[in-house]
């Protein structure tokens, strides 16, 4: 090749060369680009072994030429490897994209049991009255859980309910407890009155559960001893706690009842909160037996040693299934320890 | 404790009506839970005298009737034929009610013969449970056309009162009708307690000796010769059904309507079973054994209290008669127990047997010390007019 075929080629691969690399439409089609035009192979290549051939001056004339074109070639070439990268990066970005304000996937929630709700009701309420919460063992021994509430052994009471004794080598007369009642006797030891405490828990009876019991279920116990304590106090307490849980314009009734550790004793009946008091299919008749209450038992606040010529004071308890079923509208208290997510759901997320 | 109104009045003569003695008695401490009627179903059923039973014409079993009622006569046909030409008998007339059907009664055929209505037995009135053939209401003093449910009172209300432990004295008519008397304002009419005294010395009769006086306090004992056994009259029989107790004869039945009337448990022994005869209460001894009048053989402590006469064991004190000395469709002369049993020993030994009684039930809540005579009285005196019967009585 003589020097003025060499430039035209090399004219001929600057205008060559740059539209092959501004055509690239990928990475891929400019490096296969940067081979045809920059390579060994490549024209500007021959061009380039060429001019060894030529005598100095043209050599050195021509070859700034070649370097010229190279230069400009690879800046074409490299400013088009930079439009395509960032192409290239958008396109990867737009693929995969993720949306960052998206709200996460839930697992399933639990609910508070409706137990749980009603003994949270009624223990809030006594604690706003300035009550403590008292707590007891729900294995207990006969003493605390008949004697000391004035149910000695011959007492006809105790045929009333039907106990399960728990069978400890060494421990006679331990039996799980039947009342929430024990908590008074415990209470009273541990402390000088005043008194003033709620006792939610467990009890047993040796029952077959049916619609309307359980043979494990809760109370609510609650114990006032202090000076001066009289049944006025007891009914306005209830009459406060009856419409507390079921609606500002409960009444309630006092009927004669009897337990050993109370005289006298009553069962307390709050107005349908239904019907008003009129007699629907939740109360028949209009009113909703609640629970039982009274005055302590003067041989009570003895058996506890406290003076029951200083002291008077009164107590309740309550079952909590039977609030439950009753504010809920539950038809069978089973319901309550099947522990079926459907029958749950119902009562709503913590 | 099942109270039957009209047994209640003759104690607490009120007006007022079930419902309203109900609101009254209720805050008072009686825990009624229902006021039932029991004969709510029976309506119409009239005392008519048979005339006539002759064969029915093409059956070899049925048998045709004809009555006299108030204002004719009428035919029908009878399965059963214990009734006689003069009984008087109770008629359910076309249109009438009895509690075993839900539909009244209508004339229609049977085998060709029209017949209307139907007679009655004990059980198709819920007087008893007897259904072995037709109620004949000859000892009542009822007469032709008189309405029977008026006529033996059953057209008066039952409370069902629920008893708590401190309010023993409500496992009586009597008690129940105390408090309806103090709520009403109307007077209590005291238990008549009159009996024919037999002229013998008590002596030769029974002797009483009470070894224990702590668990057992009173004893009155009253000897009754002459004892018959026939149904007791039919408003007594009513009254037992309705308190949910079952009529046997009139010496049975008597003991069971003065206790539930007075409270007080009675025991009725054959007097000639009884050795001596004479009656030791004391402290069973280790081992000792009696049969009980359910038919179990019970080993004692000597923590049970025992009922004995001259020779043997004859009663758990409190809780069960022995089979040696019950009383039969034999028995001439009864002897009647009405005794005050402490309450502690009565329950721990119910509740060691597991042996529970309308006795055992009243004694360990505690029965009336007081009442032992009265209800003795009552016992051996029980259905005015008739019945009256001649006693004895002694006691420790
Ligand atoms: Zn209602």
């Amino acid at each position: 090749m003589d020097p003025s075929e060499l430039l035209r080629t090399l004219e001929t691969e600057r205008a060559h060369g740059r539209d092959l690399f501004a055509s690239a439409a990928s990475l891929e089609e400019l490096d296969a680009a940067n081979t045809a035009v920059l390579g060994r192979k490549s024209r500007l290549g021959e061009v380039q072994r060429a001019l060894g051939t030529l005598e100095e001056a043209r050599r050195r004339e021509l070859g700034k030429a070649v370097n010229e074109v190279r230069a400009e070639l690879a800046a074409a070439l490299e400013a088009r490897r930079n439009a395509l990268t960032v192409d290239a990066e958008s396109a990867l970005l737009a693929a995969d994209a993720i949306d960052m304000t998206l709200p996460g996937r839930r697992g399933p929630e639990g609910s508070v049991h409706p137990l749980t709700l009603v003994e949270d009701e009624i223990v809030g309420l006594f604690l706003r009255l300035g009550y403590r919460v008292a707590e007891g063992p729900e294995i207990e021994d006969d003493w605390h859980n008949f004697q000391a509430l004035n149910i000695p052994e011959d007492h006809p009471a105790r045929t009333m309910k039907d106990s399960l004794y728990v069978s400890i080598p060494g421990h006679p007369e331990l039996l799980l407890r039947t009342e929430t009642s024990a908590v008074q006797i415990r209470t009273m030891q541990s402390q000088p009155p005043p008194v003033y405490i709620v006792a939610p828990g467990r009890v047993y009876r040796r029952e077959t559960p049916d619609a309307t019991h359980l043979a494990v279920f809760h109370q609510v116990e609650a114990l006032v001893v202090d000076e001066g304590i009289t049944f006025a106090d007891l009914k306005g307490t209830l009459e406060a706690m009856a419409q507390g849980l079921f609606g500002e314009d409960r009444k309630i009734r006092f009927t004669p009842s009897y337990f050993p550790f109370v005289e006298p004793g009553a069962q307390i009946g709050v107005t349908c909160f239904r019907c008003g008091g009129v007699g629907c299919p939740t109360c028949g008749n209009g009113w909703i037996e609640l629970l039982g209450a009274g005055m302590v038992h003067p041989k009570v606040l003895e058996n506890c040693g406290y003076d029951s010529e200083r002291y008077t004071g009164f107590a309740f308890g309550l079952g909590i299934e039977r609030v439950a079923i009753l504010k809920y509208e539950i038809p069978d208290m089973r319901l309550l320890i099947e522990g079926d997510v459907r029958f749950l759901e119902r009562f709503g997320a913590a | 404790m099942r109270v039957p109104l009209t047994w209640l009045r003759e104690f607490a003569p009120t007006d007022l009506g079930a419902e309203q003695l109900a609101e009254i008695l209720i805050p008072r401490g009686v825990l009624i839970e229902a006021v039932e009627c029991p004969w709510e179903g029976l309506d119409g059923v009239v005392v008519v005298r048979v005339l006539e039973v002759r064969d029915h014409p093409n059956s070899d079993k049925l048998c045709v009737a004809r009555i006299q009622h108030g204002s004719g006569e009428a035919e029908l046909v009878v399965g059963v034929r214990n009734m006689a030409p003069g009984d008087l008998v109770p008629w359910a007339p076309p249109g009438a009610r009895v509690p075993v059907l839900t539909e009244p009664l209508a004339t229609r055929r049977v085998r060709g013969v029209d017949s209307n209505g139907m007679l009655c037995s004990p059980r198709e009135l819920a007087i008893s449970q007897d259904h072995s053939g037709i109620l004949i209401l000859d000892q009542e003093e009822l007469r032709v056309g008189d309405d029977l449910k008026r006529g033996l009172g059953l057209d008066e209300a039952v409370f069902d009162i629920e008893v708590e432990p401190n309010r023993p004295d409500f496992l009586s008519v009597y008690g129940v009708a105390r408090e309806a008397a103090a709520a009403t304002g109307v007077k209590l009419v005291p238990l008549d307690t009159s009996v024919d005294e037999m002229t013998d010395a008590v002596a030769d009769a029974v002797t009483v000796r009470i070894d224990d006086p702590a668990g057992c306090p009173r004893y009155v004992a009253r000897a009754v010769r002459g004892v018959a056994h026939r149904p007791s009259p039919l408003g007594v029989q009513a009254r037992l059904t309705a308190c949910g107790v079952r009529p046997i004869d009139a010496v049975v039945d008597a003991t069971n309507y003065a206790m539930l009337e007075t409270g007080q448990p009675m025991h009725a022994f054959d007097l000639d079973r009884l050795a001596g005869p004479g009656i030791v209460v004391r402290k069973a001894s280790d081992g000792e054994r009696l049969l009980t009048l359910d038919d179990v053989e019970r080993t004692l402590t000597t923590k049970d209290l025992l009922i004995c006469d001259a020779e043997k064991p004859v009663a758990l004190a409190g809780v069960m008669g022995g089979r040696t000395s019950e009383v039969s469709e034999e028995t001439a002369d009864v002897l009647l127990e009405s005794a005050y049993f402490a309450r502690s020993g009565v329950l721990l030994t119910a509740r060691r047997f597991d042996l529970h009684t309308e006795a055992s039930h009243r004694f360990e809540r505690g029965t009336d010390p007081e009442a032992c005579s009265g209800a003795a009285a009552r016992s051996a005196t029980p259905f005015r007019p008739r019945g009256r019967r001649r006693c004895s009585t002694a006691s420790g």
